[in-house]
């Protein structure tokens, strides 16, 4: 556990956290928009930044994996050289340079130089040289940013791997709301210069987006649906809230791959114009529709009632 | 017939001077980039003097500093030395060494301050100390200073002059260098062998600047995000 509470101020740039707790187990998403200071409270935590006032404290002295936003790989020694650097000046080594090659798919790149890498084989060995530290946490500060959508995808597998096969809880600040959904457990939200509370991933889900909350539907729920999208149990299948068009439910209703049929949970104003519909679907599943005021008027629905939920094309998979 | 005594003197006192300047300004480079901005400014104006000092003024305050009944002569002579640190060979090292000290240390301290912040931190969380990022990191990553700052202080010393001239006088085989060979010629109107001489210097400083040029463009080449 990771416990702390500090603000810094770097040539103008303020940043206040608050009292923070980060989970030592899983993956935490520190998601904000660009420039709202989640490099410099990752720095902080890492101890590159340590002008700062406040305190951060962690139950056992931490060793700390991190994976810079810019690509640090020492350009004078080539791959293999960089992963044993870490490897040699690891303390209490838990992993082979040997393994870590071979589980992250890199062992043909182990005698290239590192200015002939992609970007997704630089982020491949920067990973491999930061888990090679047998670190407590891995903190990675925008792996995917400089990548192309293969590429992402890729890296994004292999950080979920990471954190399932060696048990290496991760820290990773992203701005996209892409990243969050398939990575997370846990979100630490931040607004400009301010840490704010530890989230679950569902409200993080609803809190993100000012338009409105965003859906995530698993591929195992799909499955379990019987809607033949095509997706795999890990998939996940995201629509925002405003691409929701509810049908109330009819006896020859034709259900097409697009819907699902929920049960009308509750309402709640969204602002002048909108109010968010919550609709549970397969027992403890709730999908939320932001829907015009005076259609909901019309609907009039009743605690219970049977709805079908309809999404739009710009839903996609991650 | 050319005498080559000034010409292997000269190489001598530039070989020894560069090998030297190398082992003092290592360290003195890497602890001027890790000062304050404050202090650096300071530190690194000392330390350039000689660039803009007349020599003769530097060969001055050396004369005094070294001469034999100076504390640091007679410290040495406490401990065995005979204290002799001016006209012989060892005044004219401690001469060069001092009057060519900016060129080795600037590039040196321009070469380290160029090595990205990210490595050193990412060595440090990986476990690496202050010296052993100093010497697997920003050492090899400041070769080309290394080689720069050699070849300019070899060069440098080999065209000392007035330093030579106030510390070790005009002793043949002993402090006449090439530079004051060349005056010694020229005073006694033998200007054949002044010409040769010249034209050997001539040579050697263009081949000199060619090669810290050639240095310097491919080094604007380097990858260096």
């Amino acid at each position: 556990m990771i416990e702390g509470n500090l603000s810094i101020n770097l040539s103008g740039f303020n940043l206040s956290t608050g009292d923070f707790k980060i989970s030592d187990k899983k993956i935490t998403i520190i998601y904000g928009d660009s420039g709202c200071g989640k490099s410099t409270f990752l720095n902080c935590l890492a101890g590159i930044e340590n002008n700062y006032n406040g305190s951060i404290s962690f139950k056992k002295p931490l060793v700390i994996g991190y994976v810079l936003q810019k690509n640090s790989l020492f350009p004078h020694l080539n791959v293999r050289e960089n992963l044993f650097y870490a490897f040699k000046r690891c303390k209490n080594p838990r992993y082979t340079v040997d393994d870590i090659s071979k589980s992250l798919s890199i062992v043909e790149l182990l005698d290239k130089e590192i200015d002939s890498l992609s970007g997704g084989q630089t982020q491949r060995v920067s990973i491999a040289r930061s888990i090679l530290s047998s670190p407590d946490i891995l903190l990675l500060d925008e792996p995917l940013s400089a990548l192309h959508s293969q590429a992402k995808d890729e890296i994004l597998n292999l950080i979920k791997s990471i954190n399932k096969k060696y048990s290496i809880p991760i820290l990773m600040v992203t701005h996209s709301v892409k990243e969050m959904i398939s990575l997370c457990d846990n979100v630490i939200y931040m607004k400009k210069g301010s840490l704010l509370k530890q989230i679950s991933r569902e409200s993080a889900l609803l809190e993100i987006d000012s338009n409105g909350p965003i859906n995530c539907i698993s591929g195992e729920s799909l499955n379990k649906l019987g809607l033949k999208l095509h997706l795999k149990e890990y998939e996940n299948f995201v629509i925002h809230s405003s691409n929701i068009i509810l049908i109330l439910k009819s006896e020859d209703f034709h259900f097409p791959a697009n819907s699902i049929l929920c049960t009308f949970e509750n309402i709640s104003r969204f602002n002048n114009e909108f109010s968010i519909l919550k609709l549970r679907y397969l027992e403890d599943n709730f999908l939320y529709a932001k829907v015009p005021n005076e259609v909901v008027e019309n609907l009039s629905c009743t605690l219970g009632q049977e709805v079908v939920a309809l999404f739009g094309t710009d839903s996609h998979i991650i | 017939m050319l005498n080559s005594d000034s010409i292997l003197l000269t190489l001598k006192v530039a070989s020894i001077t560069t090998v030297l300047l190398l082992l003092i300004s290592t360290p003195l480079a890497w602890w001027v980039v890790n000062l304050n901005r404050k202090r650096r400014v300071l530190v690194e104006a000392f330390l350039s003097l000689p660039l803009i000092l007349p020599p003769t003024v530097l060969g001055f305050y050396l004369l005094i500093l070294l001469n034999p009944n100076g504390l640091i002569a007679s410290t040495l002579k406490s401990l065995g030395h005979s204290g002799q640190l001016t006209f012989n060979f060892t005044g004219l090292v401690i001469g060069s060494v001092i009057y060519s000290l900016p060129f080795t240390v600037q590039p040196l301290i321009n070469s380290f301050s160029k090595v990205p912040r990210k490595y050193l931190d990412s060595a440090r969380l990986m476990g690496a100390g202050k010296l052993d990022q100093f010497f697997s990191i920003v050492l090899p990553l400041s070769k080309s200073g290394f080689i720069l700052g050699g070849i300019l202080s070899f060069a440098h010393t080999i065209g000392e002059f007035g330093v030579v001239m106030m510390i070790g006088g005009n002793i043949p085989k002993v402090t006449r260098v090439v530079s004051i060979d060349i005056f010694t010629h020229v005073e006694a109107l033998e200007f054949e062998k002044a010409h040769q001489l010249s034209f050997i210097m001539l040579v050697f400083s263009l081949i000199i600047l060619i090669l810290v040029y050639s240095l310097s463009s491919s080094r604007k080449g380097e990858r260096n995000d």
